[in-house]
């Protein structure tokens, strides 16, 4: 697939960025690949969508949670009479009431109890009080008398790492080595021609999500509901299952859509203390956080520090790469490892060695972010890759070509393997043939590269003629330096072996359908493309089809919104469940009406027809409605599907890329750094809905750029967040990033992914955190530690 | 029971309908009485509970304290002109024109309608923008009381980070700029994003008499001490100069003599060391545009 000059300009200034370079595949379908209006915009411009906060039910009392001083203590008693007997509150919740359930937020980004009379960071939850208002209970909270035994508290990881470090956890402070290793380091280095020593620490980024979050919580006898913003609806009804020890059966999250999210809203303690807190004053009960807890309490990214180098021959060829690199978990998280797939897209290195060590300290939670491992030890190795392509005097676009991974390839990380507990083999073995013979490769690449979005980036960003050579500006004006620079990053679509997401079709009596999936509505448009999905598989009109992604009593088990993977995983199984759906109600109306097999039908615009028009159509309503007539039939007037065969475990191999070209003015006197212009490239396969695409690419690329240039959450000695508001914490605005800034897709169609398709929405951070820090040193000689604040630059040069 | 829901905190809402009636409130509030102008800054401080208010008075009210007003010898601006108004006076004067750029940038549309000039002075935040803009244009300032007011300069008004030398009830009413000679002033701004407060402020005027000589310099910062700071120590080196004798060295000197009264603290906003030397290139350039401005004809 080749594209005109003509073409790639037209994209470049956004006039054709609905239009992808077609393949006759993609040509043939109705709706995916169309650039329609998401399914909630009216809602969200009218404010009648509903988020957590807006949530009520009759006769709710208010909560509010009594959250640690201290860093680190235990609490040696608790006296509760004296905000019980202020009016108006209806009861006190403390660790003497804790459920003894340890429950685990997803990939481990909490393992805890809800409260166990341990603060283990600054605005840990020790209690909470529910009253007839917030204030009342906020009042209340004042009326708790605690006495604490002062424990000693860690906040460096490295500290915490060491013997005789306080304890934070039960399960020790350091969790076994993440290690993913192949060749021989030592062979390495001695192939190298050329080696790059990299030192890298990365602060803190906070999710800061617009908006705040609240839940409700509602029991009726044994059985309790939530509502809550949430990512991970069923993830969320299982940390309450586990936390209450109670079954499954008796929980019902109803996850209502979080806006901008970004990993912040999965499950948290909060909606845990909320559940808590209802049983005991037997009446529903609402937790709102106010914005400095959703900053301060709830979690964050981790601090990073990589450590490590690279090596490569005269020619380019990379011999090794020998990375360490430490992680703090915070108070709760329970991660071994960042998802850090930079090792997979720079996996054609000879030789490599890569080492996660996750460590807790006395902060704030931290867990998984969009980009998460990407940005941080992602970036790392880009910079460090730069440096050695910089030594080698050799073009980076160039230098990613020779050595960033193409499709077949072998994976190096190999992530499924650390989520099974037996080998590959064994468990091939148990999978039926029939099934395997539909899968891709295991552990190769199954489609997708940095390769053709770098080329027709490049093309369309006008590499060539603007890239001067590292360390050089490409125009200079008084104290303004100007430079491009270019980055990749790449990120699974979903994590396999972490139990298997499904979906239901139903349709329903008048031709239309409803889509169950349970998944996160943040803004990344999955409500409208897997509605997508469904409506081309089904051939019933888009319009004519809804999505229920929130209670967790109709939409099956998934993953929930995470790890790039709702499009890509909870898409396949919406469309082999519209597939089971449809083969349903062709098998019907093939035998009461037409008189054909199903496979000799098929619908197209809500009408069913045989394939060689021998026939004239009749509506899905209609076919419906002959069920319903004619009941003795034994059918229900509804159909319903499932996906009928098991997903197959092609997360593995699927990788989504971003390549991302950047332009940067930096200001030598005074430091500061102003984007000028930005192109984003993004290689996830069929795009489904290019607008939705086009929104999550630049959407990510701001965030990384905010990562690259200002985000940083700062502690205080004792360990508190010093800044978890929005006036200190630095968020980009729209009017910080080049507003021409250009998106386009690669051409590749994934061999398992919807339609093609393959996740999104984590690569674009990390591209970009890395072609903007490429541009400054272009800009300025220097490499400057991140975020590259105007105060770092100048300290980089040297300046100040 | 001796506990009570009445403890939780509340104020007392007052909303005078004229300037005598306001004061008066003031004065019967005491030291828990605060004026509610915009209201930005006031809701904030409740909320986080970094004041405590006893007495909210609303003054949105009183139209008298609304609107720039030019004569030929000054400019007054009432305390509750908003930084939208502000922003938009450009054209009323050549005098407001670096006020107005200043105030397009300070914190967002919404807040910029609601938040007016005394509060952002009042508040008297060290990063406070309008504050050196309008100190280096010789504003002064008029305040009423319960028994009368004064005038007092600008930047007298500030004695330590959120503190003013006014006393409880006294009521900032109005600003005002004398209008003297040819007269340009600039300012520079170091912020990280678009919506944010200033890293470092400086700004400048500088005032021609009949001669063409500078016969009033003034610089200004923000955020690099405690309050707003006039730097005086750069002013001597412009006094009597022609523009012609405003060369870039002699600029440069000046800067960096005006940047040595700057008493700057880290903070994670940034660095003391970054302040220190930023202020003293935002001065730099500043005089050097206003002097590009005089050269070209002045504000005039």
């Amino acid at each position: 697939m080749s594209a005109t000059i003509n073409d790639l300009a037209a994209l470049r200034d956004g006039s054709k960025t609905d239009q992808r370079l077609s393949t006759p595949a993609r040509d043939a379908f109705t709706i995916v690949g169309k650039g329609v209006p998401v399914k909630d915009a009216i809602e969200k411009v009218t404010g009648s969508i509903k988020y957590g906060v807006d949530f009520a039910v009759p006769h709710m009392a208010h909560g509010k949670i009594l959250r640690s001083p201290h860093a680190h203590a235990r609490i040696v008693r608790i006296d509760t009479a004296r905000a019980e007997a202020i009016p108006g509150v209806y009861g006190v919740v403390t660790h003497e009431d804790a459920p003894g359930g340890t429950w685990e937020n997803a990939w481990f980004n909490y393992r805890g109890r809800i409260m166990d009379g341990t603060a283990r960071f600054v605005g840990d939850e020790i209690a909470a009080v529910a009253a007839v208002s917030a204030e009342i209970a906020e009042h209340a909270l004042a009326a708790i008398d605690i006495e604490w035994e002062i424990l000693p508290a860690v906040f460096d990881p490295h500290e915490a790492r060491k013997p005789g470090a306080p304890q934070i956890r039960d399960e020790g402070n350091e969790r076994d080595a993440y290690v993913v290793e192949w060749g021989d380091i030592a062979e390495g280095h001695d192939l190298a021609d050329v080696l790059v020593e990299s030192d890298v620490v990365f602060a803190s980024q906070q999710y800061a999500s617009i908006g705040r979050n609240a839940c409700v919580a509602e029991w009726m006898n044994d059985r309790v509901t939530l509502w809550t913003s949430s990512q991970t609806p069923s993830e969320l009804r299982d940390g309450v299952h586990e936390a209450f020890e109670i079954p499954l059966s008796k929980v019902r999250v109803m996850a209502l859509p979080s806006g901008s999210s970004f990993g912040s809203w999965w499950s948290a303690n909060f909606m845990l203390v909320t559940v808590m807190l209802a049983k005991k004053i037997r009446r529903a009960v609402k937790i709102e956080l106010s914005n400095a807890e959703c900053m301060g309490t709830v979690k964050r990214r981790h601090i990073e520090h990589t450590r490590g180098r690279m090596g490569a021959k005269r020619d380019g060829t990379l011999t090794l790469a020998q990375f360490d690199h430490v992680i703090d978990n915070g108070a709760y998280g329970f991660k071994d490892d960042v998802g850090f797939f930079c090792v997979d897209m720079w996996g054609r290195a000879l030789h490599g060695d890569y080492q996660v060590h996750a460590v807790n300290t006395n902060l704030v939670t931290a867990g998984c972010m969009r980009g998460v491992g990407d940005i941080t030890l992602g970036s790392a190795v880009e910079r460090t890759a730069n440096r050695v392509a910089a030594e080698l005097d050799i073009d980076p676009i160039e230098f990613r070509l020779k050595n960033q991974i193409r499709p077949g390839e072998p994976l190096r990380m190999r992530h499924s393997l650390h989520n099974m507990d037996c080998s590959v083999e064994e468990y091939l073995a148990g999978i039926p043939e029939e099934l395997r013979a539909e899968w891709p490769e295991l552990f190769h690449l199954s489609s997708g590269s940095t390769a053709e979005i770098l080329t027709t980036g490049a093309e369309a960003f006008r590499w060539s003629e603007r890239w001067q050579g590292w360390g050089k500006p490409d125009s200079v004006d008084g104290p303004l330096r100007r430079a491009v620079g270019v980055g990749t990053g790449a990120h699974v679509c979903g994590v396999e072996f972490e139990g298997s997401s499904s979906a239901v079709v139903r349709i329903n009596g008048d031709g239309s359908a409803k889509v169950h999936a349970s998944c996160g509505r943040q803004g990344q448009g999955s409500e409208t493309t897997l509605s997508q999905v469904a409506a081309e598989e089904l051939g019933i009109p888009f319009t004519m089809i809804e999505i229920e992604t929130g209670d967790t009593d109709s939409c099956p088990w998934s993953h929930g919104s995470l790890a790039s993977n709702t499009l890509y995983r909870i898409g396949w199984a919406v469309r082999a469940a519209a597939k089971d759906a449809k083969r349903q109600l062709l098998e019907i109306a093939g035998r009461e009406v037409f008189h054909l097999a199903p496979d000799e039908l098929q619908v197209v615009e809500g009408v069913i027809a045989p394939v060689d028009g021998s026939q004239p159509g009749v509506s899905v309503e209609d076919v419906m409605n002959m069920l319903r007539l004619a009941d003795t039939l034994g059918q229900t007037s509804s159909i319903t599907g499932r996906p009928a065969t098991p997903m197959p475990p092609s997360t593995a191999f699927a990788r989504h890329f971003a390549a991302h070209f950047a332009e940067v003015e930096v200001d030598i006197e005074t430091g500061e750094i102003r984007l000028t212009d930005y192109l984003a490239t993004q290689d996830s396969g069929t795009i489904v809905n290019p607008q939705v695409m086009k929104n999550q690419v630049i959407g990510g690329a701001i965030c990384g750029a905010g990562f690259a240039l200002f985000e940083e959450l700062h502690f205080g000695d004792d360990g508190r967040v010093l800044n978890a508001n929005m006036l200190d914490y630095k968020l980009l605005r729209c009017a910080d990033f080049p507003h021409q800034a250009g998106v386009i897709f690669g051409d590749s169609y994934d061999p398992v992914g919807p339609f093609g398709a393959r996740g999104a929405g984590e690569a674009p951070m990390a591209a970009s955190v890395a072609a903007i820090q490429a541009a400054v040193f272009n800009a300025t000689g220097v490499w400057v530690e991140l975020p590259m604040t105007p105060e770092r630059v100048l300290t980089a040069m040297g300046v100040i | 029971m001796s506990t009570t829901t009445t403890e939780i905190a509340r104020f007392t809402y007052v909303r005078p309908t004229d300037l005598a009636a306001a004061v008066a409130a003031g004065a019967a509030a005491g030291p828990g009485g605060r004026y509610w102008a915009g209201g930005t800054d006031l809701m904030l401080e409740w909320q986080r509970k970094q004041r405590p208010i006893e007495t909210s008075i609303d003054i949105t009210g009183l139209t008298e304290l609304r609107g720039i007003l030019i004569d030929p010898s000054e400019i007054r601006i009432g305390a509750l002109t908003t930084l939208a108004e502000i922003e938009r006076s450009a054209a009323l004067h050549p005098d407001l024109e670096s006020l107005a750029a200043i105030a397009a940038v300070m914190c967002t549309p919404q807040t910029r309608t609601l938040a007016t000039v005394a509060g952002n002075l009042c508040n008297a935040s060290p990063a406070a923008d309008l504050a050196p803009p309008l100190i280096v244009l010789g504003a002064r300032i008029a305040t009423a009381t319960s028994d009368g007011g004064r005038e007092l300069e600008l930047e007298d008004l500030f004695t330590a980070p959120k503190q003013t030398v006014l006393t409880d009830g006294e009521l900032l009413t109005h600003i005002t700029i004398p209008l003297s000679g040819q007269r340009a002033a600039s300012y520079g701004r170091i912020a990280r994003t678009v919506v944010d407060i200033a890293l470092t402020l400086s700004a400048c005027s500088l005032t021609l008499d009949q001669q063409g000589t500078v016969s009033a310099a003034r610089i200004a910062f923000g955020s690099v001490a405690p309050t707003p700071l006039r730097a005086l120590s750069g002013e001597q080196l412009l006094l009597g100069k022609t523009l012609a004798e405003l060369t870039p060295a002699l600029l440069a000197e000046a800067a960096a003599a005006a940047a040595g009264d700057a008493n700057p603290i880290d903070d994670i906003r940034t660095s003391a060391a970054y302040r220190r030397h930023t202020v003293r290139v935002l001065t730099q350039r500043a005089l050097a545009k206003t002097v590009a401005r005089l050269s070209r004809g002045g504000d005039q």
